[in-house]
């Protein structure tokens, strides 16, 4: 299996630039989640990576190799597709088995590579079938199993699980991640769907607008995030913002006041700043206390409740902004029409006006 | 009677109506095949015993099975390379982009609309000066490039999808191979429907053969009957006999390929 | 795996295309190909001339091509000499009168001048009137179109009349019969199709006129044969003696099946009504009846066409032979093709023959040939001029409107408009 690298990759179509440099390595047997909201740019990376698209500038490396302009059939690599892309007139051995026939194997090899993949993915019952025939579950298995028999030094999927229903996502998620620790493989996997993102993923790369926002473990992107669009996109609900004001700094910490709850004022260490500058304080919705927990209290008018059995989640809202609490075992709650929080500051994050986090 | 039962009655007149001048044309060919010249134009409306008689006599004025060959060679040959060349170049025109694509495109579609009459004398000076006058090829070679064919295989293609494409480039197919092997078979409906248009249009051709074909043996069925037809005392029986010959070719294909006509039609590809 | 095409099946198909026959149709040394358009009429009646040349020239051979219709003929040859290719045209081509003019004036030098080496003064002068262009006639004449008006002698005699009655009459005469025969057997007077100008030509060129002057300008609105022709042809609709027909098979469907009692027509159509043996017997000939005008005779030509010798011809002196041995000198051929088809040659000697003279049974022992040569010799000689089928498209366009009792000056002048714009 192999690593890869990516450095000042660049994506113009005409004058309009897609991809605004990218630098990226990814390490051998690492499972890495493009993640980003639609027009990213993520899945154009993806196919930069694959080469259906062409690197308008920059270096592509697979395996060491610098593979800018060559042929996808030849980068050792294989890609399961959103719509999975299976050739509707073969069955699906002859699908498995395709890109063999065009690399000149023998047949028996074919039948033996097919066989294997087919057994990792249960598809055995299936192989005569046409595509037509099978489920959209199966033939997502198909899709895969066709990319394993490739034997690829890289896996692409590109959001593969989108066509699927809720259950069958899980499924299938479990699957994939199944699959990697079985093959040892490198992946690299594009989706718009944070829960999947942080479930599968050993390094997530945020994207936004064809630049890399932040790349990092899933679980250091939630409890770290560099800035105000990571901290927003990964966990969910998600992360409430609420504007403040510093009102008092001494050297290595400072006091802040929200803006729209006078009264609620927060200690935490910053470095920088000074008294009167309006910043963002970040608080997700399962770091509310109750009353009295932490440093303030807040009090809020809820909107809607919604019980989901453990968890229930209240829309709130105070002096107009909405906010999204999560309580754990906490029905009753929504029936009332107010109700109160505590903010703990540990558990709280600081952005300045453009976005980025401070400390 | 309720207003629904009433309709639907309605529906039904109205659609048998339809459906018998659709039918009636053939019927009253089949019928006259098997009739004499006079009872024909007396209106005569049931199978008469004629058939043999006409036969003979169709047989006897016209080299049919050198007339049919020429039919079915220009048709079938004509057909092939027309569906090769024209489904390439609509394939061409969706799949691959390029700063003049829709220009050119445009250009085409603006010569579908220059009358055939107007390319017609130029037509036969090209083929004259290249002593082709009177063959098979003079007759072929304007159909080939059809640009109502490169249309209807561009729209049919957009219905293609394009990941399939991807997949085929990623297991490492050249471009040719992709449509042979990929866009041929997933296409197949849009070639049926394809063949039947193409192969009627060049079994019905009537000016161009006219004009380029010169000696009785290389005639093709249409103009043979067209000949039969203007003659001072027509003998309608045999006449309707030979058309009702002609008519088979394209019956039996259509019959053949009426499935996946129909799927073409409704644009199932997936 | 479905491999339907593949490059090489295109190489295949090419190379079959051009394997296949690249047959021109060149003739080979010695044989004299003819494009017609009729097999039973001109096609074998051209054979028959073949054969009989052959017989003392074996070294000279026909090639009578009738698998193209007349439409198609004048389709190719206008292509053709249009983009000045004689690839594949034949030897001799048949060529309808009316149109003949059209094509020697478009196209200077495509014929060859006949009457540099055939003395014309043999046959009927209107036909080489015809075909003559510059002081040189071209063709050499064939069937001839000598009008006669074919009549049910058996309704004739219902509704009291003898054949004596149809001689020397005008048509308001023949409207008048028409309606005692309309009253007394119920049948129509004549059938007509809005399409067809041809009884209008008729009537025209039996009083001398036509379309065109002598210098080729257009001769509608002060055309006096014209006007009448039309008002007469009104005068039919208003007396409701008309079943109206259209295209080929309804009209000959109309005399043939007994619906009506008159047909003034061509003599090309014997062969047409001879085809009802049943019929024999119940039909008689009678001369045209003129028009109430001065110059008008009771005799008329409606067709009949001529055969033309291409200049690009390989053949040229053995044509010219056979036209002088066989058209231009053979009686008992004519006499022979009388008898056979029903085809009344323009050779004036001819006439003295013996099929001329005899009579015939069909039309009640008649001695129609002797008749239809008679008035052959009548036939008022008109020029047909180049743009005959554009005048005729617009005549045909207006006599919807003149049927309804519309206004006859105001239809010339239309037609005058019509011919002027197509003439451009």
């Amino acid at each position: 299996m192999s690593s890869l690298k990516l450095s000042g990759v660049r994506k113009s179509y005409g004058a309009v630039e897609v991809i605004k440099g990218v630098d990226l390595d990814i390490e051998s047997k690492e499972f890495v989640v493009f993640v980003g909201p639609s027009g990213c740019g993520k899945s154009t990376l993806l196919r930069m990576i694959a080469g259906l698209e062409e690197i308008t500038a920059g270096e592509l490396d697979i395996g060491g190799k610098r593979m800018n302009g060559v042929d996808p059939s030849k980068r050792g690599i294989a890609m399961v597709f959103q719509s999975y892309a299976l050739y509707p007139h073969m069955t699906v051995r002859e699908n498995m088995g395709f890109a063999l026939r065009f690399a000149k194997v023998p047949k028996e090899q074919i039948e033996r590579q097919v066989l294997e993949a087919a057994r990792i993915l249960a598809l055995d019952p299936l192989l005569d079938r046409f595509p037509k025939e099978l489920s959209g579950g199966q033939r997502q298995r198909v899709a895969i199993g066709r990319a394993i028999v490739r034997q690829p030094e890289v896996f692409l999927f590109d959001e593969p699980l989108s066509n699927l229903d809720a259950e069958l996502r899980v499924h299938m998620r479990i699957e994939i991640a199944r699959l990697h620790k079985e093959l040892q493989a490198t992946i690299i996997y594009v989706t718009h769907d944070q829960v999947e993102a942080m479930t599968l993923a050993d390094k997530i790369v945020v994207l936004r607008d064809g630049v890399i926002e932040q790349v990092g473990k899933p679980l250091e992107l939630y409890d770290n995030p560099a800035n105000q669009f990571v901290a927003g996109f990964i966990g969910s609900p998600k992360m409430n913002f609420l504007p403040a004001r510093i009102v008092q700094k001494d050297a290595g910490t400072a006091v802040i006041e929200l803006v729209h709850h006078e009264g609620v004022r927060l200690s935490l260490p910053l470095a920088g700043g000074a008294v009167g500058d309006l910043v963002t304080l970040g608080i997700r919705p399962e770091h509310f206390g109750l009353p009295g927990e932490g440093a303030a209290d807040m009090t809020l008018e809820v909107d809607v409740a919604e019980h989901l059995g453990s968890t229930s989640y209240v829309y709130a809202r105070a002096a107009g902004e909405p906010i999204i609490i999560e309580r754990e075992e906490s029905r009753d709650q929504g029936d009332q029409e107010r109700i109160t929080v505590s903010v703990d500051p540990s558990r709280t994050y600081l952005f300045d006006q453009a976005g980025q986090r401070i400390r | 009677m309720t207003w629904a039962v009433f309709r639907r009655a309605l529906v039904y007149v109205l659609l048998s109506i339809a459906a018998f001048v659709s039918v009636f044309p053939f019927f009253w060919m089949i019928i006259g095949a098997t009739n004499t010249s006079a009872d024909i134009i007396r209106g005569k409306t049931s199978i008469g015993g004629a058939l043999l008689t006409n036969a003979a006599t169709f047989f006897t004025q016209v080299d049919a099975p050198r007339i049919f060959f020429n039919s079915a060679f220009i048709a079938i040959v004509g057909t092939v390379l027309t569906l090769i060349i024209s489904s390439l170049a609509g394939y061409g025109f969706e799949m691959f982009r390029s700063r003049f694509r829709e220009r050119i495109f445009a250009l085409l579609l603006l010569l579908l609309s220059i009358p055939f009459a107007a390319m017609m004398v130029p037509l036969f000076v090209m083929f004259s000066q290249a002593k082709l006058v009177n063959t098979y090829v003079a007759v072929i070679a304007p159909t080939v490039a059809s640009i109502f064919i490169i249309f209807y295989f561009r729209q049919a293609t957009k219905a293609f999808p394009r990941e399939l494409r991807d997949a085929a480039r990623i297991d490492g197919l050249s471009e040719w191979q992709i449509f042979l092997y990929v866009y041929l078979p997933v296409m197949r409906s849009t070639y049926a429907a394809a063949t039947i248009i193409v192969f009627m249009a060049n079994w019905n051709n009537y000016l161009w053969p006219l004009i380029v074909l010169q000696t009785a043996d290389n005639k093709t069925i249409t103009l043979i009957l067209s000949a039969l037809t203007s003659a001072y005392t027509p003998d309608y029986g045999m006449l309707l006999f030979g058309t009702v010959l002609a008519t088979l070719p394209t019956l039996v294909i259509f019959f053949v390929l009426q499935r996946r006509f129909v799927e073409g039609m409704l644009g199932a590809v997936k | 795996m479905n491999r339907i095409v593949s490059r090489h099946n295109r190489l295949l198909g090419v190379a079959l295309a051009g394997i296949s026959l690249v047959s021109v149709a060149a003739a080979s040394a010695g044989e004299i190909s003819v494009w017609v358009w009729d097999k039973a009429f001109n096609g074998d009646t051209m054979r028959e001339a073949g054969e009989i040349y052959t017989k003392d020239h074996p070294d000279t051979t026909f090639n009578v091509d009738d698998t193209a219709s007349q439409d198609d003929i004048r389709a190719k040859l206008q292509t053709q000499l249009l983009a000045g290719s004689t690839e594949g045209l034949p030897d001799i081509v048949l060529i309808q009168d009316d149109v003949a003019q059209k094509y020697l004036q478009s196209f200077p030098g495509a014929f060859e001048p006949l009457s540099d080496s055939v003395d014309m003064s043999v046959f009927a002068p209107y036909k080489v009137a015809a075909a003559t262009f510059d002081g040189k006639s071209y063709s050499i004449p064939f069937d001839s179109g000598v009008t006669g008006l074919f009549y049910r002698s058996d309704y004739l005699e219902e509704a009291g009349f003898t054949p004596e009655d149809l001689e020397n009459i005008t048509w308001d005469r023949l409207i008048e019969i028409g309606q005692t025969i309309k009253e007394k057997t119920g049948h129509q007077l004549l059938d007509l199709d809005l399409n067809d100008t041809g009884l209008i030509r008729m009537m025209m060129q039996s009083a001398g006129e036509w379309y065109f002057n002598e210098d080729g300008s257009l001769n509608i609105t002060d055309n006096a044969a014209l006007k009448k022709a039309l008002e007469t042809y009104a005068k039919f609709y208003q007396a409701d003696l008309v079943k109206p027909v259209s295209g080929w098979a309804e009209y000959t469907g109309a005399f043939t099946s007994g619906e009506v009692a008159m047909v003034p027509v061509g003599v090309w159509i014997t062969a047409t009504i001879k085809a009802n043996a049943d019929q024999s017997g119940k039909w008689g000939v009678a001369p045209i009846p003129r028009m109430d005008l001065e110059g008008s005779v009771n005799a008329s030509n409606q067709g009949g066409s001529s055969w033309y010798l291409l200049s690009s011809s390989d053949n040229k002196e053995e044509a010219i032979d056979f036209f002088k041995t066989v058209w231009a000198g053979n009686e008992d051929f004519y006499q022979d093709i009388l008898i056979k088809r029903g085809a009344v040659g323009s050779l004036l000697s001819a006439r003295e023959g013996e099929a001329y003279k005899a009579t015939d049974e069909f039309f009640g022992g008649q001695p129609v040939w002797q008749n239809f040569s008679t008035w052959l010799g009548q036939i008022p000689s008109v020029d047909y001029g180049t743009f005959t089928a554009e005048v005729d498209a617009a005549v045909a366009s207006q006599l919807p409107g003149i049927i309804q009792g519309g206004d006859i000056d105001a239809a010339l002048q239309a037609v005058s408009d019509q011919a002027q714009q197509q003439m451009q």
